[in-house]
């Protein structure tokens, strides 16, 4: 049952996240409704699933984004599997903790991002980087909460 | 008590026909103008309906339902009839993606239409445009308009780009910005037209 369901969500948020989440924008920036989605697999699902879902994820983020394809999903693999490790060692049971590891997964994912486009040769300019890491995480994070409630999670299903 | 239920399921029926009615009247009316707008244009243009948005938060593109099966190559101007809103720069059979003007990676020479003063146009993903690099006796005043210049190669001369809203000095007080209100609707766009001759 959760698992389905954290299925549909990623699904849905590939499309919300190239649809209307534009209109949603607060100081320029959207959340990233993926990377909430990276964040659900990898506390629900098995490492070996969780990775493919994520890059999965990640894939999906790449068709839509101009000049990247890869990027993104060798960054949601790396950090599904972060996460995945990071649950083996620290609970991430309670929300704030969900809270402050996904900011600084999203903030991470960010940098990593313009780290690669810059040796890409695709400059993203530092106030548009800073609003989107600061701003985009918390953005991303406080959205996460809401999708929590919806989606119960209690203990990883194997 | 049936007899309700179903006038009650009717009536709901008839609302959501009037909603489909009013959706099919407002796409007729744009798809008019567009149609219009294409054969009045001096352009031959290749209408693509918006299909998907930029999903991160650093670039401004959006992805419509045309490719090269279309005659839509890469580095191609698109507009709307209101004017100017970017340029295509991936292209698949079928897609294309087009990095709208107010994209950080976006800028073109334009200029104003009063004072013929020019200048370089960026994009801050924001709502606004911002034309920089403008020397301090530069003409240019709160709602100049702001055409494409032609310099750069691949926008022809003359197509709408915004309307002056606000005119400041650099930090370095050496020269002066405007910021432009793009002329056609970035956030709203459903349709665009590319130019392909």
């Amino acid at each position: 049952m959760k698992k389905s369901v954290v299925f549909i969500f990623l699904v849905l948020a590939s499309f919300l996240q190239v649809s209307i989440l534009d209109y949603v924008k607060v100081f320029g920036v959207k959340p990233d409704f993926l990377l909430v989605g990276v964040f659900l697999v990898s506390i629900i699902f098995p490492q070996k699933e969780a990775l493919i879902l994520s890059a999965s994820a990640g894939m999906l983020k790449d068709i839509f984004t101009p000049y990247s394809f890869g990027i993104n999903t060798l960054l949601f693999a790396f950090f599904s599997l972060l996460i995945v490790r990071l649950g083996k060692e620290i609970s991430l049971d309670s929300n704030p903790i969900r809270f402050i590891v996904l900011y600084i997964v999203s903030f991470c994912n960010t940098a990593a991002a313009r780290f690669m486009f810059f040796f890409l040769g695709n400059t993203v300019p530092l106030h548009v980087f800073l609003r989107a890491a600061f701003l985009g995480s918390l953005y991303t994070a406080l959205i996460a909460l809401l999708v929590f409630k919806i989606i119960p999670l209690s203990e990883k299903t194997v | 008590m049936v007899a309700k239920e179903r006038f009650k399921k009717n009536l709901e029926i008839l609302r959501q026909r009037e909603e489909n009615a009013k959706e099919i009247y407002l796409e007729n009316i744009r798809l008019k103008n567009l149609l219009d707008f294409t054969r009045q244009s001096e352009y031959k243009l290749v209408a693509g309906r918006v299909i998907g948005r930029s999903p991160d938060n650093w670039s401004s593109i959006v992805i419509i339902d045309k490719g090269q099966n279309s005659q839509i190559k890469r580095g191609m101007v698109a507009i709307t009839p209101l004017g100017l809103i970017g340029r295509v720069i991936e292209v698949t059979g079928s897609t294309a993606k087009i990095m709208l003007i107010n994209d950080p990676n976006f800028s073109v020479s334009s200029i104003v239409q009063r004072s013929r003063q020019e200048g370089l146009v960026s994009g801050t993903l924001g709502g606004v445009l911002m034309m920089k690099y403008l020397p301090n006796e530069a003409d240019i005043q709160v709602s100049d308009i702001v055409l494409t210049s032609g310099l750069t190669e691949m926008y022809p001369k003359g197509l709408p780009v915004g309307e002056v809203t606000e005119v400041g000095e650099e930090f370095s007080g050496l020269t002066r910005y405007a910021l432009i209100k793009p002329a056609a609707d970035l956030t709203n766009c459903e349709e665009v037209l590319v130019i392909i001759r």
